[in-house]
């Protein structure tokens, strides 16, 4: 079933349907959240916020192609209202605790995420694509509904931005 | 070069695995939400509305029983009023007479009640507004002046410019002259001794002793009524002059 049939179906409130977009985009969704956390458990939890928000604003939903950026933007406001309650928390406990030590652990890379995260929906959305989904580009454009070139331009695009901010860190 | 980003995004979205099946998993395992948790405000919204109507109609319903008694006197259909019927039906004559006094508090009431009955009988509430109307109308005519009060206080009243000579008025006497003699309606005026009743400047009565005259409203304005005795002197457009 198509991505857009899938999100007609959950706009007239098929969970079912909603089920399956959130297994196409969870990848998506939590490198987003995964590039303001920088811990996995909280972009886990902010992914399931992203979600839930998605959920109940589907109606919402100007175009029912653009489902997959719209859902990114969400995470991007979920994400950037964390960091400023993360922010405002941080500065209320710097005077009584140390800051806590960098995590270190397996997980996916912290830099890249981070670089990620500052790319446009639009962008994080044919990266998931690709790199999640292993689309190829031809499979890209078909299911976003766009020019083969348009879409190829855009990835490689969005690896020179990549590579510029993860030289920039 | 691209190479090398395409294998770090590749392992990077595979290193999320984890974490996103959990995810996958926590939204499934969630109840409905969004706008199914929308319809469900809703359905509560509408219920406790419902619910908020069904306790406004009990509490209007609540005083009923007195008043069915009065109503469905003569109806045996419904169940529920019956039991409060058998005991209406005599005190319902005793009432009718005593209205006009006591009972015009417990009346205003009774007007909406009867008005959510009639959908069910139609020939019960015809007995009722019989009831309602009789106490009211003879108690209203003194009420137009003042709102609450129903006695005496609230008659109608007028000023005589003038007064001269002793007499009774309303169980007090009244001897000399008296400036803006105030008299209500319904009073009485016995004169003890000759009395002058000035109403205007040219306008007068003169009571001859043992006269007695009786203040009477008429059209909003007070009027003499001789009812004992004679008058002196005629009096010129006295009903003007108040």
């Amino acid at each position: 079933m198509d991505e857009e049939t899938l999100v007609r179906a959950a706009r007239r409130g098929d969970r079912g349907a909603f089920d399956r977009l959130v297994e196409r985009y969870s990848h998506a969704v939590v490198a987003r959240q995964f590039g303001w956390t920088r811990d996995t458990a909280a972009a886990e939890d902010l992914a399931q916020e992203t979600f839930l928000r998605a959920w109940q604003g589907l109606g919402r939903l100007e175009d029912i192609r653009a489902f997959g950026s719209w859902l990114l933007s969400i995470g991007g406001f979920v994400g950037q209202e964390w960091l400023r309650r993360k922010q405002a928390d941080q500065k209320a406990r710097m005077t009584f605790t140390a800051p806590a030590p960098v995590r270190q652990d397996d997980g996916p890379d912290p830099a890249l995420a981070r670089a990620l995260a500052e790319l446009t929906s639009e962008v994080q959305q044919l990266l998931a694509l690709r790199h999640d989904r292993g689309l190829s580009c031809e499979e890209i454009a078909r299911e976003l509904g766009r020019p083969l070139g348009t879409v190829t331009k855009t990835l490689s695009r969005a690896y020179e931005q990549l590579r510029a901010r993860l030289a920039r860190q | 070069m691209n190479d090398d980003l395409e294998k770090q995004l590749d392992e990077f979205y595979r290193k999320l695995d984890g974490p996103a099946r959990r995810v996958e998993a926590r939204w499934k395992s969630t109840p409905d939400a969004g706008s199914n948790r929308i319809a469900a405000w809703l359905g509560a919204g509408v219920a406790a509305a419902a619910a908020i109507l069904l306790m406004i109609s009990a509490l209007r319903t609540g005083p009923k029983p007195v008043e069915r008694p009065v109503a469905q006197g003569e109806t045996p259909v419904e169940p529920a009023p019956r039991p409060v019927e058998p005991q209406p039906p005599t005190p319902l004559p005793v009432r009718k007479p005593a209205p006009v006094q006591a009972p015009k508090p417990d009346e205003t009431p009774r007007p909406p009640e009867p008005r959510p009955e009639p959908p069910t009988p139609d020939p019960t509430p015809k007995p009722e507004p019989p009831p309602t109307p009789e106490p009211k109308s003879p108690p209203e005519p003194p009420k137009p002046p003042t709102p609450v009060p129903e006695t005496r206080p609230l008659r109608a009243t007028a000023k005589l410019a003038e007064t001269e000579g002793s007499f009774e008025l309303a169980d007090r006497s009244v001897r000399g002259k008296q400036k803006e003699f105030t008299v209500h309606a319904g009073d009485r005026l016995r004169a003890t001794t000759t009395v002058k009743l000035t109403l205007a400047d040219d306008r007068f009565v003169l009571l001859a002793p043992r006269t007695v005259v009786e203040f009477r409203p008429e059209e909003k304005k007070l009027a003499l009524a001789l009812e004992q005795g004679d008058l002196l002197a005629d009096l010129l457009a006295p009903r003007s002059a108040w």
